[in-house]
């Protein structure tokens, strides 16, 4: 190769840097690798994850009381996200209206599909757990303990990214199903 | 085309046909590339559209959990494929997410979605990628139609092996059939030459090859036939034309020294008897046996002389001579006649001298036949002959008030034995051979003979002679040309 060549890669690529870190700035959330993980991004980023994990899981029919009815993300406990559960306001899934519900912590939650447990203290985790044990309802947490204690889903932060680890036996019980594409993106949890 | 015209009828065959074939296979080639470049086109994008579907599914989780790894893993997968240049995810914003770019890449990574189409031999082809309903991001993926050149170099090659076979074995091909239509040609050609140069009408040319030349030869053979019939038939005329007239000269010649011995004893002894004779009414007997003779012999030697023009006997002798002299001395010797019916009679020469290169018998007897018949048929008036010159010509005019020549006489007074006054009565003695021999002796002297005449005013003889021999070829061709016109005097 010729080094005229070289150098209008080089340029370009510096050229695309430059770029990159000015829209980095600009559109933050698009581009979660480039720019640090605030607290408040951090959870519109966790907020989105919920609302896709939605949109790749499979209900049994059961678990609606019909075509129309609205699929219910309950946040249990304590909210993390703020403003953030915002954007997800008017969303569908699956041609379903997204229902979001707020729900203190250790309430009985059958209506919902998805759930998101905030923080809680490890006893009431692992009431509330047990009692959705079988049941079709995704469940979401972020404490350490929570695949553990018998939770699905569990989001972290690593290496300035939001990821994810799966239990993929309990989603096995649950008779939900989730994609194959979101489980090859997750880190997988196995039950001792 | 001009140089076309230098070839010979097979080169020409075998140019024409290897053109039209290399054409057609040109044209042919072209046609074939174009398609294959359309198709080619359209297989690639179905190929891109497929491509595009499956990354996208495969891509799509990744895409919406925003992890540029897991994407990023599964473009890699793209190195299988070398014509894939450049493959890009795009957020939903349209910002790059994910991408693959081959090694051989030129251009680097579009920041933004490039539009969709085909550029530079680069084929750009950008698909959503949808889940649930969603536009999630873009695929872009530009691939290289590289291979398409090369496949168009390798059709290029083969189409020229194959164009040099295909030609090669037409040029055989014509080489071996060309000969049906060419050696016809080439036979018809050489028949025609010989034919040409021989003059040998018994060549026949075979009737072979294809239609057109077919009927060629046969007409032309038509026409061989047609040619050396005649040819036969004029022979034969000619060989017995010639025969009769070696007949008619001996028969002539015979007949001349025949009928001639015994009028000489005729004359002789009429003359003799004019003189014995006492008594006058029997000495006029004698007298009109005498002048009886004499035309006889007259008429006899204008026939004689006549048969010799006719037949080409007669020796001449063409030399500088002064025709103005010549014919003083023809005038002189027929003054008696003239004066006997009391004409006014003159020679007038514009020159003194007049040199002429005419044979001395041939000018005499000209001179005298127009002058004999101008005083023969003038029976009062004057009888003028008129000399001029000019650097090539030498001209006579024979000018009398006789009983001149209706029109539509004037063009057969040439003609042997033909007098005006025919019918009946004829007023003038004489064989009606005189104009004839004038005429055949202009024609010897390659002159030109005019006649102008009014019935009862009078007519004027006109005759045009070349100077010299060479002056005399040119006017050879014309020097038989007789023209009559009317004469008007003031």
């Amino acid at each position: 190769m010729d080094p005229g060549f070289t150098m209008d890669t080089v340029k370009e690529q510096l050229w695309w840097l430059a770029w990159v870190l000015f829209v980095g700035i600009l559109a933050g959330p698009t581009l979660p690798q480039q720019a640090p993980l605030g607290e408040g991004r951090a959870y519109r980023i966790k907020a989105a994850f919920l609302y896709h994990f939605s949109q790749f899981s499979t209900w049994p029919e059961a678990a609606f009381s019909g075509p129309q009815a609205p699929l219910r993300l309950c946040i249990l406990g304590e909210n993390p996200f703020g403003e953030a559960l915002e954007q997800l306001q008017g969303k569908t899934v699956q041609n379903r209206p997204l229902e979001i519900v707020h729900l203190p912590a250790g309430s009985t939650a059958f209506s919902c599909h998805i759930i998101f447990m905030g923080h809680m203290p490890e006893t009431v985790l692992k009431a509330t757990l047990s009692q959705l044990q079988g049941r079709p309802v995704l469940t979401v947490g972020e404490q350490e303990a929570f695949l553990k204690q018998g939770g699905m889903i569990r989001l972290f932060e690593h290496k300035n990214r939001v990821q994810f680890e799966i239990n993929v036996a309990a989603l096995r019980r649950s008779g939900l199903q989730l994609s194959s594409r979101v489980i090859r993106l997750g880190h997988l949890y196995e039950e001792k | 085309m001009k140089l076309l015209d230098h070839c010979s009828l097979k080169v020409q065959l075998i140019g024409i046909v290897l053109v039209t074939c290399a054409t057609i296979l040109l044209v042919n080639a072209g046609l074939f590339a174009l398609y294959d470049l359309a198709q080619f086109r359209r297989a690639k994008e179905n190929e891109l559209s497929v491509l595009a579907q499956l990354i996208g599914e495969h891509s799509v989780a990744a895409l919406m959990f925003q992890d540029a790894e897991a994407a990023t893993e599964s473009l890699e997968g793209l190195r299988s494929i070398p014509s894939i240049q450049v493959a890009v995810l795009y957020t939903v914003a349209g910002y790059p997410f994910a991408w693959y770019l081959s090694t051989t890449l030129p251009s680097g990574l579009p920041a933004r979605i490039p539009e969709p189409g085909y550029r530079d031999g680069v084929l750009h082809y950008v698909a959503p990628v949808g889940w649930d309903g969603h536009t999630q991001g873009y695929v872009y993926l530009a691939a290289s139609l590289a291979d398409w050149r090369e496949r168009v170099r390798d059709y290029a090659a083969i189409g020229g092996v194959v164009l040099l076979f295909s030609l090669g074995i037409g040029v055989m091909l014509l080489v071996l059939l060309e000969k049906r239509v060419s050696r016809p040609l080439a036979q018809l050609v050489a028949a025609s030459q010989q034919v040409a140069t021989s003059y040998d009408y018994t060549i026949r040319v075979p009737v072979e090859g294809p239609q057109e030349l077919q009927k060629l030869a046969a007409a032309f053979n038509e026409m061989l036939q047609r040619v050396q019939e005649h040819q036969a038939v004029l022979v034969a005329a000619k060989e017995a034309a010639e025969e009769m007239s070696r007949l008619k000269s001996t028969f002539l010649a015979n007949m001349n020294h025949e009928i001639r011995t015994p009028l000489a004893g005729i004359l002789g002894y009429a003359q003799i008897l004019q003189e014995v004779l006492e008594d006058p009414e029997q000495r006029e007997m004698a007298q009109i046996i005498e002048q009886s003779g004499r035309r006889s012999l007259d008429t006899l030697d204008a026939l004689l002389y006549m048969a010799c023009l006719e037949a080409g006997t007669v020796r001449m002798q063409h030399q500088q001579l002064d025709v103005v002299a010549a014919t003083q001395k023809v005038v002189d010797e027929l003054l008696p006649m003239a004066r006997a019916k009391g004409l006014t009679y003159a020679v007038q020469s514009t020159a003194s001298r007049l040199e002429c290169c005419v044979d001395a018998g041939l000018w005499e007897r000209l001179v005298k036949s127009l002058v004999h018949n101008a005083i023969k048929f003038t029976e009062a008036g004057y009888v003028s002959v008129l000399l001029d010159g000019d650097e090539t010509t030498v001209q006579l005019q024979v000018i009398d008030t006789g009983i001149g020549i209706p029109e539509e006489a004037q063009s057969t007074i040439f003609e042997a034995f033909t007098q005006i006054s025919e019918g009946l009565t004829r007023d003038y003695e004489g064989s009606g051979l005189g104009l004839a021999i004038v005429q055949r002796i202009v024609r010897l002297l390659n002159g030109q003979i005019y006649v102008e005449s009014q019935p009862g005013v009078g007519s004027i003889f006109t005759i045009v002679v070349p100077r010299c021999r060479e002056a005399q070829a040119a006017a050879t061709l014309s020097a038989s040309e007789v023209t009559g016109r009317t004469l008007r005097r003031a």
